[in-house]
């Protein structure tokens, strides 16, 4: 009842596109015989013509000639050259040596620069040892510009300052300062001067930052008095010469 | 007495000769076929270059004889599209090769005094279907002209010949169904008495007028 209508098939349904429509159906494979499938129908001259093109002139002889060298080649494939290894385990087996480098240079430069942990770096200088390579085995003593590192204190314990006790420093010796303060501070005396009864005041200060220490200068020695006494001068020569009990009165 | 395919193929990766002319002599014809359908300079010689790879590789081989036929064929096209590129820098040499011109310039002549040779006239006969199947074939694409003469001329299924050619089962059916059509419109319009080819949907769509 649809047969007028274009397009559409008997049911009314549009018609396949023959170009999209699969051309074999699902058992296309089912007979690889060409001649046996309907797309190849009418095609039968070519099927022919293109099989005969599959031909070798002088087939049986060429053919074992081929075989001939084929055979020698397996042969050779076979037992002198081994199977190449696949593509993947090669590149396991460059990983593997790479890593295996990377942490025995890592781990011979730290063993050499006694940084490995004590029980490493014994296992790592006992196999070094094995090689004749001397490497330190953790339990040597500390030389001259190794690090020494100290016991960590304890909680309760007071952190030591590190500001100097005063009372531990000697007083101060010495001429007093001559130069006269710039903006009024606290300055030296002058010789005579009277004394400024606030210079020891120190003004107040908005900083939290704590007062400078007074710099701690080592008392000087004195000079120790001369072993040998001074020549005697002209004037002490003369009263000697001409005092009570000089030669020659 | 007959050996199985197992026999066969392990006897070939020992390096077994006879093993070899049983192999090599159910994929000679075809393979040197589909060379020359693909117009190779030289289709023996590249088959000869084809079964040298198979032979290096037989070892890591493992399936059936139609598995067998389908790794050779996968082969051979990648040597053909080898061959291609080597021709492409390499420049074509003039003049005629001697060992060719004692033979007329076909390495088909070789062996004339054996009887399963072919006569000069059978050869003329040959090379002019050759000259035709090339000028029909080339009315196809390279992937149209490869699934139809590795079905034809291969015997190989739909789903051997997407195995070769590394395309999807279905692609293959479809590469298959538009070199049918075409090469039925080529050999329609050829014929004398032939009415005009069938007019293509996009040529009913939008017809041209002079």
């Amino acid at each position: 009842m649809h047969d007028d209508l274009p397009g559409r098939d008997d049911l009314g349904h549009p018609a396949a596109d023959p170009l999209f429509a699969d051309p074999f159906g699902v058992d296309a494979d089912a007979d690889p015989r060409l001649e046996s499938d309907p797309q190849w129908r009418g095609l039968d001259s070519v099927i022919d013509r293109l099989r005969a093109t599959a031909t070798v002139a002088d087939g049986d002889a060429w053919v074992r000639q081929q075989a001939s060298a084929a055979a020698m080649v397996a042969a050779h494939t076979a037992e002198v050259v081994p199977l190449p290894t696949s593509g993947h385990r090669r590149r396991k087996v460059r990983a593997a040596a790479i890593a295996a480098a990377v942490t025995l240079s890592v781990t011979g430069g730290l063993a050499a620069a006694d940084e490995l942990p004590r029980p490493l770096q014994a296992a790592v200088s006992r196999a070094a040892a094995v090689l004749h390579i001397g490497l330190p085995d953790g339990s040597d003593p500390p030389g001259p510009g190794a690090t020494v590192t100290l016991p960590e204190p304890a909680a309760n314990d007071t952190p030591p300052s590190t500001i100097p006790d005063l009372s531990q420093v000697p007083p101060l010796t010495g001429p007093p300062s001559t130069i006269p303060p710039v903006d009024g501070g606290p300055g030296g005396e002058a010789p005579g001067q009277e004394k400024d009864k606030d210079k020891d005041k120190v003004p107040p200060t908005t900083s939290a930052r704590p007062a400078p220490t007074p710099p701690v200068v080592p008392p000087k020695p004195t000079n120790p008095p001369p072993t040998t006494p001074n020549p005697p001068t002209t004037v002490e020569r003369e009263a000697r010469d001409t005092g009570p009990g000089a030669k020659g009165d | 007495m007959t050996r199985s395919w197992d026999e066969t193929l392990a006897l070939a990766q020992r390096g077994d000769e006879d093993a070899w002319v049983e192999l090599i002599g159910s994929i000679a014809g075809p393979m040197v076929g589909f060379f020359r359908l693909r117009a190779a300079a030289d289709p023996e010689d590249l088959a000869a270059e084809v079964f040298t790879r198979v032979a290096t590789n037989i070892g890591s081989f493992s399936g059936d004889e139609r598995g067998f036929r389908s790794w050779a064929f996968t082969i051979a096209r990648r040597t053909l599209v080898d061959a291609y590129r080597r021709s492409s820098r390499r420049p074509v040499e003039a003049g005629i090769d001697p060992a060719d011109a004692e033979v007329g310039g076909d390495r088909r002549w070789r062996g004339a005094g054996d009887a399963a040779a072919p006569s000069p006239e059978q050869h003329v006969v040959q090379a002019h279907a050759d000259i035709e199947m090339l000028e029909l074939l080339d009315h196809l694409t390279v992937d149209q002209r490869d699934v139809v003469i590795l079905r034809v001329v291969g015997g190989f299924t739909i789903a051997e010949t997407a195995e070769i050619v590394q395309k999807d089962p279905n692609a293959v059916k479809q590469l298959q169904h538009r070199g049918l059509a075409a090469l039925r419109r080529v050999l329609e319009a050829s014929s004398p008495a032939a009415p005009p080819p069938p007019k293509t949907r996009r040529e009913q769509d939008f017809p041209i007028d002079p």
